[in-house]
């Protein structure tokens, strides 16, 4: 479990974050939702030992991030950020996996064999000699996946992974955050995305200035009639949903066509 | 005329083996919005530097075909008149804003043509009042809002009267409701002004309401182009995110009946669960 | 902003010393500054530092310029006893301690009130090169943008298990070059845009670009003029 107790941080003026108390518990599928500067990227590097609080604290499966060496959190919560370049600076792709895992203290054979099976999982193998910064926007975006999957860590926090990304970048997100959820681990998601995370309908917390406005899954949040009061645009689907006055919201456009054509129901 | 042709281009980046760029042919008429949409890679960027004359000037490589603005070969024409004809919006605000404060960023380009003082301050104070942001004017740039920046960043390319602007994912970095405002704010400028666009963009559904036409590119070709509905209508591929309702109509009745979302939800109500509204 | 940043970055505010002509300002700050280093006797040393407080206070900038005193101090304390162990009595001492905190000072004092049109204006005219005044106002303006750049590319590597907080100088140095290539990518990518940027908004387009602003002389800067001048005058006799 990663739970938030109080938390507060501040970058200097005013609080960032402002008394946060959560749980996210193993198998979770968790999204904070708000716009740019409201505060959800920095709960995500409280949870990934990145930062750590001035006042409260996070406790990853009861390890406060405060005192514990922060490669015991970095092998339990793996961070994907939203710019790749910002990370890539081996000389090959492969080296570029095992950098992580060997900074973990995993031997170099070992480090070796687990960049390998994380390549293959992302259809990368092909570049594993290739310059990291001689690949794709969307190849780079996967290596960042590829990288953060080749330790197996229990949480895996996602920001922003939707910015700048086409439907088939999206498309295998979205069964990586299947598999993943499939397979035990939990993920978090930051992002002001509705359109992409409405088919989850993932338990949600809507982040502004720095606290949680609301909490509760994706589905209700918009079957409330003032979620414009939290400044977030309705997802498609749930606007269509609604207007039509379907007992529950389609979470896919397959769905809902098929309750428009009178085959399905919902 | 059209304010933008593009004749037979191709382009292969010098070293690299595949073409960019592969024989690409477009007009778009005068006043007319254009999204051009395709997968990460496909050639959209190149195209884009091909069409404000950044290709060949600053990439090298082997180019072939021609592209006219306003009639005029781009390869051939002046700074100066490339500068009156097209303004081109970067992705990132933070690599195009150069000034410190609001107004000097968005006097620049005209302080570059040598302008008189008083024209500037004067094109400067109209546009930041059109765009609804004149407050923030002697505001230092590095106290905005990412979609502050970003109208900043449109103001001052839009203060040159281009005739053609080109806005390069101008909505990636933004939260829905900024970049909705964004678009809105910047769709109503342009239709007033009769400025041309053309909007490079992943979130189709942003701009989806405001453009006239759509062009998808693949592996550097144009695979179509024509009117935005009928070209969403057709499009079968994954490539593109096609706005939800788009989707959801063409599951469900086979066709695009409605272009804009707020006309689609008006159509509806309870009794179309079955069949058409 | 830390307070340190905020000791140095321009930040307008609605008093005096922003309404001066940017030469006037300018030169005042260098005066101020020689002063600094010139000035040994302690008399003369504390008289600028009050001078300096007064000057900042009824410019309503004290707090922004008290980084500057604050992040001074640790040095200043190493120079106190410094001085005495060398033999200096204890005068001697705390005037060169206070030299160092007015130098820093008097740099925060020109950095935080000249802005960075002003400088564009006065490169210009004094350099006629509008290449090299661009080249300053740009540089002021992306040095956060690049604080911000390694800032995140930190967090990004602390991530994948980089110890930032190692004793060991050999491996912090070792960590630190994670930091270097993707900063040199990002800042290369960044330059090239921007490069485009300004081709596409007719950098170069007018052998004679405009400057917007004009910045004339008043009673105000008069009146600071004859202020220095008396001070400096009145020192003469400390």
């Amino acid at each position: 479990m990663i739970r938030l107790e109080d938390v507060y941080y501040t970058y200097g003026t005013g609080y960032a974050v402002e008394g946060i108390s959560l749980e996210i518990n193993e198998g979770q599928l968790v999204a904070f939702v708000g716009h740019n500067g409201s505060g959800k990227t920095t709960i995500a590097k409280l949870m990934a030992g990145i930062i750590k609080p001035v006042k409260g604290s996070v406790f990853i499966d009861e390890m406060d991030t405060k005192n514990t060496k922060h490669s015991n959190i970095v092998r339990k919560v793996g961070m994907v950020f939203q710019n790749p370049d910002y990370q890539l600076f081996e000389s090959t792709v492969l080296e570029e996996v095992m950098f992580a895992l060997k900074n973990m203290g995993y031997e170099k054979e070992k480090a070796k064999e687990m960049a390998i099976k994380s390549l293959e999982m992302f259809g990368l193998s092909g570049y594993a000699q290739r310059p990291p910064l001689s690949l794709s926007g969307g190849e780079k975006k996967r290596l960042t996946f590829a990288i953060v999957y080749a330790w197996d860590p229990k949480y895996i926090i996602f920001d922003e992974p939707t910015v700048g990304q086409d439907r088939k970048n999206l498309q295998n997100l979205s069964v990586m955050i299947n598999e993943l959820i499939k397979s035990g681990k939990s993920v978090i998601i930051t992002s002001h995305d509705m359109e992409f995370l409405w088919q989850f309908n993932p338990l949600t917390y809507v982040i502004e200035k720095g606290k949680v406005v609301w909490s509760g899954y994706m589905k209700e949040l918009f079957s409330q009639t003032d979620f414009s009061m939290y400044n977030l645009t309705e997802p498609q689907l749930s606007a269509i949903s609604r207007k039509l006055e379907l007992k529950q919201p389609a979470l896919t456009a397959e769905e809902l066509s098929e309750v428009i054509k009178g085959v399905g129901s919902i | 005329m059209h304010v933008l042709e593009v004749k037979n281009l191709s382009f292969t980046y010098r070293g690299e083996p595949k073409k960019a760029l592969d024989n690409v042919s477009l007009n778009l008429p005068y006043g007319k919005v254009m999204i051009l949409a395709g997968p990460s890679g496909c050639g959209k960027t190149t195209l884009l530097r091909a069409i404000t004359g950044l290709i060949p000037k600053f990439y090298e490589g082997e180019y072939k075909g021609e592209v006219l603005i306003d009639g005029k070969n781009v390869l051939s024409i002046t700074q100066r008149d490339l500068v009156q004809s097209i303004g081109y919006v970067f992705q990132n605000p933070e690599n195009q804003l150069v000034s410190y404060i609001v107004e000097r960023e968005v006097a620049f380009g005209l302080e570059n043509m040598g302008f008189d003082k008083d024209y500037i301050i004067n094109k400067t104070e109209n546009i930041l009042k059109e765009l609804g942001i004149y407050e923030l004017r002697n505001r230092p740039l590095r106290t905005l809002s990412d979609g502050q920046k970003q109208l900043v960043a449109i103001a001052g390319i839009l203060v040159m009267e281009p005739k053609l602007l080109i806005l390069d994912e101008p909505t990636s970095t933004l939260d829905p409701a900024a970049a909705k405002k964004v678009a809105s704010t910047v769709d109503q400028i342009i239709r007033n002004k009769g400025i041309s666009a053309i909007i490079v963009e992943h979130r189709i559904d942003i701009f989806s309401d405001f453009a006239d036409f759509m062009a998808v590119m693949e592996a550097g070709k144009i695979t179509d182009f024509g009117d935005i509905k009928e070209v969403l209508e057709r499009y079968s591929g994954d490539d593109l995110r096609v706005p939800a309702f788009i989707d959801v109509q063409k599951k469900a009745y086979g066709r695009v009946i409605a272009r804009k979302f707020e006309d689609y939800l008006s159509l509806l109500n309870a009794s179309s669960k079955r069949g058409k509204p | 902003m830390s307070a340190v940043s905020r000791a140095f970055a321009y930040e307008m505010k609605n008093s005096w010393l922003y309404k001066l002509n940017p030469y006037v300002k300018t030169a005042a700050g260098i005066i101020l500054i020689i002063a600094s280093i010139v000035f040994f006797s302690l008399q003369r040393v504390l008289a600028l530092f009050v001078f300096m407080i007064i000057m900042s206070a009824s410019a309503r900038k004290l707090k922004m310029n008290f980084g500057s005193i604050s992040i001074s101090i640790p040095f200043a304390v190493i120079i106190f006893i410094g001085e005495v162990l060398l033999g200096r009595n204890l005068q001697t001492g705390i005037a060169y301690a206070f030299r160092f905190i007015n130098l820093v000072f008097s740099s925060s004092i020109i950095f935080t009130s000249v802005s960075p049109d002003e400088i564009d204006y006065m490169v210009r005219k004094v350099l006629r090169s509008r290449d090299f005044s661009f080249l300053i106002s740009t540089t002021y303006k992306f040095v956060p943008v690049l604080a911000s750049d390694i800032a995140q590319i930190i967090e990004v590597q602390k991530a994948r298990g980089v110890d930032f907080e190692t004793k060991n100088p050999f491996k912090l140095l070792k960590n630190y070059y994670t930091i270097l290539v993707p900063l040199f990518v990002v800042s290369i990518v960044r330059s090239q845009q921007l490069a485009e940027a300004l081709e596409l908004r007719g950098y170069g387009a007018s052998q004679k670009p405009t400057f917007i602003y004009e910045y004339g002389y008043s009673v105000l800067d008069l009146s600071f003029i004859i202020l220095i001048l008396a001070f400096l005058f009145l020192m003469a006799f400390l």
